[in-house]
């Protein structure tokens, strides 16, 4: 018996498709789809934007089926509906795959793709930089647990805050400030989603889904923490593959970073929600003085910064050489590379060409 | 050396949110559920988010992981006072479609056969799942009819002790359990139980205003402590674990609790309950309580 047969692939693939993450993201996309197109108050801007939100959740979805698959961990199944496809299609043209991460490249040029093509085929030609000797089973449960946490992905709020990322106007943060109640609003409305997104009047819903993203990130670093060798007391090329499979798990979790678009407002977005944050949670500390809350904003906010850096733009070895300030963490960076180098070497199949921390 | 047997996520038909991790070990193998019920603002995914890999890890997880089933319960999150009363009765019904026999699973797929039930139980819960499964336990003591008889009898006469039934033989393990009433609501609760900013407050900070003088409170407190000074089950004398760092709630235990006497070095309230690859004490801490080395 295989190391694979020890596991339930089937009840695995069951469970995303039916319930899990995938069924959820098929839902955003055509939730987010639907009610665009069927609103009154949406503009020409903002139907497309939702209609490329939609395609990037269609591909996001078959990215996890696909890296599922390559792992051992999924059987092999539809990686998109007809319609989806379709719709896909329709769109392709505005996700350049020059602004993608390897894997999701070859999962947007096989959905773009019009002629005739079998899922199966590309599922078993499909691999995340190298193809694996056996089933993956030590991942499994970190994969999983990644399905499970990534869940929270596909919420009404955090929806709203990622699509103003893509198509919002920063100026709504300086109108008015968000009302506290409104917030709560927004966050308690998310078991009844409501996927229209309508620029001028999203401030509360926005802070809601940034609310919602901090607790994705925390949740997030919980499963990947930042585990330094020194933290262990061994030697860098020492460090157990239990650690450096989350390193190199953590950079195939790509498939979530479409949702941080590639153009030049995006930053000035960001800093919108994040400062409006800030502003919200220190006015409710400051007007609860008899509680004598000492916040430090800049830790709240460093961190956030550097979650976000980790997990939507996380480290691969490109930028192990330059930009590091302290010449121990580049040490430390360079130490991991050779760990997960080596752990590469264990696992990939004996004729394939290594091209993952090359990519 | 042996496979690790892993655990298979699945969803559970009659409750949105919820999900479960069952062992893949064969029915004769698996021997207890352990559920968890999150705190204020918490979630099922967002506040266990390692237990779920990390009890399928050796390094982190003993052999008792393996046998377990591990049920992970989600409830509307501001509950704080206004659906206190509410989320009792769902997680109590929850609890009781769990153990001994795993109805709560449904049938749709192979695992658990129609004559399983489980031998153990266990209860986890963080800051308000804790109040909310006291509040359980002391709700499922009311309605045991022996319990009953021997609460009443014992008021005149040398009354026998029954032994623990269904629910109440559970084991109770407590992260940073709040009293209730002694948390902010609304925004202001959210904002302090966001684990970016919870790490960011200063240790004396968002206890200090509470109401512990709350009828519902109370009255939880009065009757848990009751129960455990005549019946001594296990139910009644949970095992608590404090953060090092709170600034959430205030740490009082009840009467014949067991605390763990070291608190996790640089542990919040949001993070006590969270093991990483390199913090596993609550995966131990849910195992064997404050039996655990790391405790004494």
């Amino acid at each position: 018996m295989s190391a694979s047969e020890f596991y339930d692939r089937a009840t695995a693939t069951t469970e995303f498709l039916e319930h899990g993450l995938g069924a959820n993201l098929s839902d955003v996309a055509s939730g987010v789809a639907t009610t665009a197109f069927q609103s009154d108050e949406a503009d020409e801007r903002e139907r497309r934007s939702s209609a490329l939100y939609a395609a990037g959740t269609i591909m996001e979805r078959a990215a996890w089926l696909a890296i599922g698959n390559w792992i051992g961990y999924f059987e092999s199944a539809r990686v998109a509906s007809d319609g989806e496809r379709e719709f896909f299609q329709e769109y392709a043209d505005a996700i350049p795959p020059e602004s993608l991460p390897d894997v999701l490249r070859d999962v947007r040029n096989y959905l773009a793709n019009r002629e005739e093509s079998s899922d199966a085929d590309f599922l078993r030609n499909f691999n995340g930089g190298f193809r694996l000797k056996e089933p993956m089973v030590a991942w499994y449960p970190c994969f999983q647990a990644m399905l499970t946490v990534s869940e929270m992905l596909s919420g009404a709020a955090i929806t709203t805050f990622f699509r103003f990322l893509q198509n919002g106007d920063e100026g709504i943060f300086k109108e008015y400030e968000p009302k506290p109640e409104a917030v709560m609003d927004a966050l308690r409305a998310e078991g009844d989603p409501d996927y229209v997104f309508i620029n001028r009047r999203s401030q509360e819903s926005v802070l809601a889904g940034f609310i919602r993203y901090t607790e994705y990130l925390s949740a997030m670093d919980g499963l990947f923490p930042l585990v330094q060798a020194t933290d262990l007391n061994t030697a860098p090329s020492e460090i157990p593959a239990r650690i450096v499979d989350r390193d190199l798990l953590l950079i195939l979790q790509s498939q979530v970073r479409w949702r941080y678009p590639s153009d030049e407002y995006v930053f000035d977005r960001f800093s919108a929600v994040l400062f409006a944050f800030v502003r919200l949670a220190q006015r409710q500390f400051d007007s609860h003085r008899s509680l004598a809350v000492q916040w430090q904003a800049d830790r709240t906010v460093a961190e956030i910064l550097n979650f976000s850096q980790r997990f939507f733009f996380p480290f691969t070895p490109h930028n192990t050489e330059e930009g590091q300030a302290d010449p121990q963490d580049a040490d430390a960076r360079r130490a991991r590379v050779i760990a997960m180098d080596k752990r590469i070497q264990e696992i990939r199949a004996e004729e394939d060409g290594q091209q993952f921390l090359t990519r | 050396m042996a496979q690790r047997i892993l655990h298979a996520k699945v969803s559970l038909p009659q409750h949105k949110s919820c999900f479960a991790m069952l062992s893949q070990a064969p029915d004769c193998d698996v021997k207890r559920a352990v559920v968890f019920i999150h705190g204020f603002n918490g979630g099922a995914r967002k506040t266990w988010p390692d237990f779920l890999s990390l009890v399928d890890d050796p390094a982190a997880a003993s052999s008792w992981w393996e046998s377990a089933d591990l049920f992970f319960f989600d409830y509307q999150w501001d509950s704080v006072f206004r659906q206190l009363t509410n989320n009792t009765l769902k997680i109590y019904k929850f609890v009781i479609n769990v153990f001994p026999k795993p109805e709560v699973i449904g049938r749709a797929h192979a695992y658990r056969g129609e004559s399983f039930e489980y031998e153990q139980l266990t209860l986890v819960g963080h800051s308000e799942g804790g109040l909310l499964l006291r509040r359980v336990i002391v709700r499922a003591a009311e309605l045991d009819a022996a319990i009953d008889t021997f609460m009443e009898e014992s008021l005149h006469k040398q009354a026998t002790k029954p032994a623990p039934d269904g629910i109440l033989k559970a084991k109770m393990r407590l992260f940073a359990p709040a009293l209730g009433g002694d948390m902010q609501s609304g925004i202001l609760g959210v904002l302090t139980s966001l684990p970016v900013i919870s790490h960011a407050l200063s240790a004396s900070a968002a206890k200090k205003g509470m109401d512990q003088g709350s009828p519902s409170v109370t009255e939880a407190r009065k009757r848990s402590d009751n129960y455990a000074k005549y019946l001594r089950f296990e139910c009644f004398e949970a095992h608590i674990i404090w953060a090092e760092k709170d600034s959430v709630i205030n740490s009082e235990k009840y009467d014949r609790d067991k605390e763990c006497l070291n608190f996790p070095a640089g542990s919040s309230h949001t993070s006590v309950c969270k093991p990483t690859l390199t913090f596993t004490h609550p995966i131990s801490f849910v195992e064997e309580g404050v039996d655990h080395y790391e405790c004494k």
